[in-house]
Formats: structure tokens, sequence, C-alpha cells
């Protein structure tokens, strides 16, 4: 194979690369503790499926908000605020929507999608693969992604969360100040995984 | 009972003379000033607005001491400056109110009015005591005593039919305020009108005491030294004066050589605002009531532009048929305009409609007869206008979200911020969005909060009790007494929807003594980790366990 070949492959490799990404705009910005997860960020018009642990979903808030984007969270109602100020999530420019009736799930997640970078919601029980595409094309002319605690047919990539250590507590005595924080990405049959020490600070 | 002792008492003589002093300087020659006076004001406005007979004995309070009564009580012996209790004691049918200054200012209003029709720019000194300047009334009506009488008979006529409250009303001319309110304060009943010629002030006031022109501590000084009249003070040096008794002596020697602000400041007239539908015949359908306010709506919006304010809360009043009325105050952290305005309009009906509880959705039990809104704080818009790098959020997050509330219900959309608190779910404040989040002076989140847990924050913190078990290795309940012995270690924790679990670490009790002075039972709080490598924050009320909140 000649040297010009080579190049040309390389090309195309890049602009199917981008193509696959997102027509919109590259990617949404993750915390800095995630970059060795996602070294491109999260990929924007896609959705991820998040197991697990909600101090991962806070990690994943984090990214966008610290960049300055606008976060929603929808059909979480125990979502610890404080926690997600801990992570470096900004209050001001997050929208929490904590019950949303399952008919109106898919436009409020659409209206919600076009103005904030980064989406987390829970899924409702049943959704139509109609609903599914149309909330794809939704993310994807917005440039923004979602994150799905639980699981979604299409998912881009699924996440594991879960916490491998907790330090501080002893038995009777003590007090949890740290832990462990085990994220776990598998994309396309590739697994990469990144342990964050918590609490971070941003 | 001589005139003088009706006299207001001095500490808000006092307040209606400094007023003027703090930015003015004084000169000698003062405006000439018309100043209207009625006697007993405050006691006339708590019967007008509370609609009290004149013959019954009344007595309005401000921190338990009598401030002002009416002449029925003054007859039993109660006077200004006595305690409630006393006052009560002296005179055991005597009603009590609560001194409301705003309501009296309120009351006054249409006496100023009236004294507008026959003179315009009134300057206000306070509730009961309007003052006017005289140059041009007494060009107009020929002479000062020409038109202090114009407006004594047309404001006597205004009291006796307009506000059925035969008033007894004084008007004295004199050169400035100071003077004038004394002329005022000393005229009698028969004769309400006394005119101090120009230049006579010094004059007149030279019999006053010296306590009208100063305050009570200086009064008393001036006493002790034997100068007991306005006179003997102008008689002394101005410049000994102030270098002795400061710049409290130098106004009141101003005051007594008869030198007086030379401005007045007529009352501005704030334009009305606010809005107010009527429903002829009474609507029952929230989309036409909406509807109906709509071009009202606007037309808030517009006179709000067109007078470069900004309102940030508004108070809603619906009317409804039979006799009942609803307010609601709405806030908004920057600005109602038309579509804001409409929707809390919407979701109060909503709400009415809700608790109303009808077969038809979209109607409310009773029909409406009026929708009123009104401002409730307005602010200059450009203390509120936009930086460079604007703190509101961005028009379309602004829309969009404004949109998905409209939709979903003003509960619906919230935001949330942190404060300060012992139990965690105090500290999440999830406000809805458009209403102000607590400001860092509310929030109070520096301050020490003995109590609240050390270490990260849970992520997940339960909106409601979830009630778990814990037992220990042998499976007895594991209780906590009031000194906080607890009865057992704790083994397991059995959760009410994933079934039990073991607890590998645990630490607690960690008692939160809030509100002892209720006799609220003590709560206390133990932190643990169980087998799955979750760890919890249990809340226990001597032996029933909540779970409090998450962390994973």
């Amino acid at each position: 194979m000649s040297a010009p070949t080579v190049t040309r492959m390389a090309q195309l490799h890049e602009l199917l690369q981008r193509h696959e990404t997102s027509p919109a705009a590259g990617s949404v910005p993750v915390h800095p503790g995630l970059v060795p997860l996602f070294p491109r960020g999260l990929r924007a018009g896609a959705v991820y499926s998040l197991h697990g642990s909600m101090s991962a979903a806070l990690a994943l808030l984090a990214g966008p908000s610290m960049a300055g984007s606008w976060c929603g969270v929808v059909g979480v109602p125990d979502l610890g605020i404080e926690a997600a100020a801990d992570w470096g999530v900004w209050l001001d420019r997050l929208a929490l929507i904590p019950h949303v009736p399952a008919e109106d799930w898919t436009s409020v997640v659409a209206a919600l999608v076009e103005v904030s970078a980064l989406v987390v919601a829970t899924p409702p029980e049943r959704i139509t693969p109609g609903e599914v595409s149309r909330l794809l094309a939704r993310l994807r002319t917005s440039g923004s992604t979602l994150v799905v605690l639980g699981d979604w047919p299409r998912a881009a990539a699924t996440l594991t969360g879960r916490v491998v250590r907790w330090d501080g507590l002893y038995d009777g005595h003590g007090h949890l100040c740290g832990g462990a924080l085990h994220l776990e990405v598998t994309e396309r049959h590739h697994t990469r995984h990144v342990e964050l020490e918590m609490p971070v600070r941003p | 009972m001589s005139e003088r002792s009706e006299r207001p008492d001095k500490r808000r003589v006092n307040d209606a003379t400094r007023g003027t002093r703090g930015s003015s300087f004084t000169s000698t020659s003062p405006v000439r000033v018309m100043m209207l006076w009625c006697p007993g004001w405050s006691v006339l406005a708590a019967r007008l607005v509370q609609g009290l007979a004149a013959e019954q004995a009344l007595a309005l309070t401000d921190r338990g001491i009598v401030v002002a009564c009416s002449p029925a009580a003054r007859l039993e012996g109660v006077t200004t400056g006595l305690r409630v209790r006393q006052a009560q004691h002296r005179c055991p049918d005597l009603i009590v109110l609560p001194h409301d200054v705003v309501a009296e200012a309120r009351a006054f209003e249409p006496v100023l009015r009236a004294v507008e029709e026959k003179i315009p720019h009134v300057h206000v000194v306070r509730p009961g005591l309007a003052a006017v300047r005289a140059q041009g009334a007494s060009r107009f009506y020929g002479g000062e005593r020409a038109a202090a009488r114009a407006l004594l008979e047309h404001l006597h006529r205004f009291t006796a039919h307009e506000l059925r409250l035969p008033t007894d009303l004084r008007v004295a001319v004199a050169d400035g305020l100071f003077a004038a309110e004394q002329a005022a304060c000393s005229s009698s009943a028969a004769d309400p009108l006394t005119i101090i010629p120009a230049g006579g002030s010094s004059a007149f006031l030279a019999g006053l005491p010296v306590g009208v022109a100063c305050d009570k501590k200086l009064d008393n000084l001036l006493q002790r030294m034997g100068i007991r009249t306005l006179g003997d003070l102008a008689k002394l040096p101005r410049g000994q004066v102030h270098s002795r008794f400061g710049a409290a002596g130098l106004h009141a020697h101003q005051l007594a050589c008869g030198e007086d602000v030379p401005v007045l400041s007529p009352r501005v007239i704030p334009p009305e605002l606010g809005m107010h539908v009527v429903f002829d015949p009474p609507a029952a359908q929230i989309d036409r009531i909406v509807l109906h306010c709509e071009p009202a709506a606007a037309g808030f919006a517009r006179l709000l532009t067109r007078s470069a304010l900004i309102c940030t809360q508004i108070r809603v009043t619906v009317q409804l048929e039979p006799d009942a009325l609803f307010e609601r105050l709405w806030r908004h952290p920057w600005q109602f305009g038309k579509v804001e305005v409409l929707d809390r309009i919407r979701w109060q009906l909503e709400d009415l409609a809700a608790e109303a509880t009808t077969v038809d959705d979209d109607s409310l039990g009773a029909s409406v007869l009026s929708v009123q809104v009104l401002p409730e704080s307005v602010d200059d818009a450009e203390h509120h206008a936009q930086g460079l790098w604007g703190d509101r959020p961005d028009e379309k997050v602004e829309h969009a979200l404004t949109n998905l509330q409209h939709r979903l219900g003003h509960e619906a959309v919230l935001t949330g911020a942190v404060t300060g608190g012992r139990l965690l779910h105090e500290r999440r404040v999830l406000r809805p969005w458009g209403d102000a989040l607590p400001t860092i002076r509310e929030s109070r989140l520096e301050q020490p909060w003995p109590g609240t847990v050390p270490g990260p924050a849970p992520a997940v913190v339960f909106t409601g009790a979830h009630q778990v078990q814990v037992l220990t290795a042998t499976g007895e309940p594991v209780t906590v007494d009031e000194r906080g012995a607890v009865s057992g270690r704790p083994a397991l924790l059995r959760l009410p929807d994933s079934g039990q679990k073991r607890i590998a670490q645990w630490a607690g009790p960690w008692p939160i003594r809030q509100r002892w002075w209720r006799k609220v039972r003590q709560l206390n709080r133990f932190q643990l980790i169980d087998n799955a490598s979750s760890a919890w924050l249990l809340l226990v009320d001597g032996n029933t366990w909540f779970a409090e909140a998450r962390y994973d």
C-alpha cells in the first residue's frame, strides 16, 4: 500500500469519525476526573445509559455545568442538591423537573434538551421506537446529550457507576469522609474504567 | 383642658422638624407657609378605618404605651405615655388598637386631595399635618386670611359630606414650617385661623417652651440651665450655643430665631399601577377569564415600561361571587411582563378550581366577579439594567423553561439552592422556576449548624420519609432511649423494597438537638454502610427508623 493511500485512508477515517459524532458541534465537556473515560467528551446528540450510582450522574452533570451550560434533571425527586453543588454543578443553571406524567416524558425531555447541554432523566416504563428516534433527532439538532438512569434501547454507551470503597466509618465510631467511585463505560464492546476519589474538589 | 395638651407628643413634633434638617440649610428668609392641622388625626383615622363612634373611648398604642387617645378616653383620665394596663385600669371599656402609621397616612390621602383642589403642591409633614406655600394662594384669593378661610371652608364642607366625620381643623400662616406648625398648634377650636405676620416669627416663638424645638435630652439640659423658653434661647449668641450643644443646639437656636428651611417639597403622586378586570356577567371558565385579562395585563406591562419601573412581586386578588376573596403573592426574580402576569392568574385560578373539585375540568366552582393585580414591589428599571455579562439566564432558556412551566404547572419546574439546616431535606430548598431563591442572608449557610453531617454530602436525599428497620444480629429491633443509649449493636438493615442487608460499619447515635423548646421528640442520626457498599443516613425517633439519605 503506497503512502498516499494511507493518508487518504486516515482522512476518510477522520471524516467518518466526525460524521459519527454529531453534525451539531462536537461534544459535551466532562468533569476533569472523567477525561480518561471520555477523552473527547460526551458525544453530542447521543443517549447514554447509566446504571448504579447517582454520584456518577452528578459527576456527568458537573462537566457541562462548569463549562457554563444549563443542565436539566427529569424525574429524580430525591436528587441531593448539596452533593451536586459539591461536584461542581452550578445550581443556578440547573433545572429540575421532579415529576413528569409518562405521556409527557418525551416532549418535556425534548424541550429541555433544546436549551441545556446535558439532561439526566429517569426513563418512562415504556417508550415506543418512534418516540426514541424523534428524541434522537432532537438531540442531534440541539447538540446535547441525554443520560438515562436505566436501560435505553439505542444507547451510545452504557455506564456503570459503583462506590468501591468508603473511608472513615468504623464499627461504631468515625464518620464517612471519603470514598472511591468506580466508573465503567462500555462503548462498542470496548470497556474503559476510571476510579474517582470522593469528595472531589473542582 | 388646655389646647397645648392636645399637641402630639414631642417625639413626633421633632420628627417633623428634623425631617427637613438633614439635607437643607436654614435661611433667614423662610417661605410663607400655610399649615393645615387636624388635631388628633391618629384617633380620627383609626375611627374612620375601624368605623367606631365618636363617643367610644379609644386609645392607640405602640409597644405597650398609649400614643394617642380619643376625647372620651381623655375624660376618663387616659393620657399619652401611659402603659396599656394602666390606661385600661383607668377606663375599663377602653378600645385599644395598635397605632398603624400606614393606615393613618392612607386615611389622610382624601384630605390631601381636597387641599389640592384649592391649593396645589401639598407638602405632607406627617399624617394630620400638611403645608402649602401661602404666596400664590394669597395672591389668588386676595390676601392670606381670605385664602386660609377659603381652604378651611372647603375642607369643612369636604369632611362633613365626604368623610361624614365633622373634624376640628386649624389653619395657620407663618414664616417657615416650624413657626407655622407652632402657630397651628397654638390656635383654638373657636378661632381656627392664626396668622403670624411676616417677620413676626421670633416674637411669636419667644413665648413657647424650649422643648418644642429640640429633643427630650437637650430640653432637659436647657431646663436645668434655666433656659425655659425659645426667647431665652434666641438671646444667647449662636456660636456659643453651637459649641456648647452641638448640631442639635444650633438647629434649635435657628428655629428659635425664626429661621427655617426655605423650600417645601410638594408630594409626588405615584402613577396608578396595577390592573383591575371586572366580569359582568361573572365568568367561570378559566380560559375565558385569562383571555379577558389579556388586554389589561398588556396595559399593565406597558405602563411599567413607560414609567421605567420593574415589578418583581405582584398580588393577585380573585373575587368570587359569593363574597369570597382569594389573594396570593407571586414573586419573580427579574420582571413581570404580560405573559408572566397571565400565567400567575391562570395558576391561581387552577388552584382554586382544584380546591373546588368540580366535575368539569376547566371550570371553577364559583363565578369570578373580578381579578385584580397590584404590584407589591417595584423598583427603578435602571437598578436592574443588564450588565455586559448579564446575570439573568439566556432568553432561550428562560423561554423554554417558562413554556414547560406553563404546560406542567407552577410547581413542576424547579430550581434549587442549598441553605443552612440540620436535617438534609431542610438544607435543600427547591423553588418553582421564576420564584426568587433565598438570598445569601436568608440561606444562613455560613452559620454554625451543630448536628449537621460531616463529610461528603449524600447524592440521594429522600423527599418522603421511608420507614426502615434496623435489627441486631439476633433479630431484635435496635432502639435509642432518651439519653441516647443504643439497645444493641446494629447488624441488619431491612428496607421495604429491596430486602435485607448486612451492616458492615456504622456510627451513631448523633443527636439532632433542635427546637427543644417545642418539646418535639429528639431525633438521632446513624450513618452506616451495608454489605452492598451503599452508605446510608438513618434517623431514629425512639424505635422508629427512617432513611434520610443514601450515598451511592
